[in-house]
């Protein structure tokens, strides 16, 4: 009995995990996805919230221009409507099946280079193979 | 800060008595609004709050990005959560205003907004005098 459950429950696990996979997107993919358009994306910098994900806040606006131009707002914070907001511009391309980008200010001015991944609700953006940078809700991303 | 607070007050107070009174601050013309405007993210304070009220509390913040094929994009920060609102739709340019509208926010109506600049700062106008936002400067990129 037990036996059959087991083999039931690990059936089931096996056929979620396979089903729900992350689908990496192509360059082209992405370049059609993110060109002319704004993402709020809930952030994981760890150079800046931490890696704990229970810090992670709809808190970095990100609008990809068509000409390779992008400006980022920092809107962790949210009500602090008298002073200055965190912004920055940069630059973004697709190398190969990534979407690369490079801030004036953010990040060093450095070039960073991540693939975007689907799934049913949600895009996951990762650095390298699997260096979680941020995810949007599709919703998010008009 | 002071000086700024003292330049919206007499903004506000201008916009009330005279509703077709626009402050002594130089007006974009459409060129102007152009080339400040076009591919850039504007960071914007609405006053909704003081216009309510009387008290100036700070009103909504909104991120709003405007494309060059004429299409708009905004982020609502407030309140500030995991729900927060975002919406697109259409800007142009015609005798110095700024026309948008929105899908979905503000009943899809355009609304026409002159801008008028000051040293930090600029301030939007609706066409009757009426003040609706305040930008920094800093706050367009």
């Amino acid at each position: 009995m037990y036996r059959t459950i087991l083999i039931i429950l690990g059936c089931w696990f096996g056929f979620s995990l396979s089903a729900a996979p992350l689908q990496a997107l192509t360059g082209p993919q992405v370049k059609q996805l993110i060109a002319g358009k704004l993402a709020l994306i809930s952030h994981a910098n760890e150079h800046i919230y931490g890696t704990d994900i229970s810090t992670f806040n709809n808190n970095l606006a990100i609008s990809y221009f068509s000409d390779g131009t992008l400006t980022g707002v920092f809107t962790g914070s949210g009500d602090d409507h008298n002073s200055a907001v965190r912004m920055d511009t940069g630059q973004w391309w697709i190398e190969k099946n990534q979407q690369c980008y490079r801030w004036t200010h953010w990040q060093h001015n450095k070039k960073v280079c991540m693939s975007w991944n689907q799934t049913k609700d949600n895009y996951v953006l990762l650095y390298g193979a699997d260096n979680l940078a941020g995810i949007i809700q599709k919703d998010h991303l008009i | 800060m002071k000086k700024f607070l003292l330049v919206l007050l007499a903004l506000m107070l201008s916009s009330v008595s005279a509703k077709t009174t626009f402050p002594d601050l130089p007006k974009l013309s459409t060129a102007q609004l152009k080339h400040l405007l076009t591919n850039k993210v504007i960071y914007v304070n609405h006053l909704t709050q003081f216009q309510q009220g009387g008290i100036f509390t700070g009103g909504p913040a909104e991120i709003v990005a405007f494309y060059q094929d004429g299409t708009q994009r905004g982020l609502l920060l407030y309140p500030p959560g995991n729900n927060r609102q975002m919406d697109s739709g259409t800007w142009q340019l015609k005798n110095d205003l700024l026309c948008a509208s929105w899908k979905h926010w503000q009943q899809g109506k355009q609304h026409c907004l002159y801008w008028f600049k000051s040293r930090h700062h600029y301030f939007i106008f609706d066409t009757l005098g009426q003040l609706h936002g305040v930008i920094y400067k800093k706050n367009i990129r």
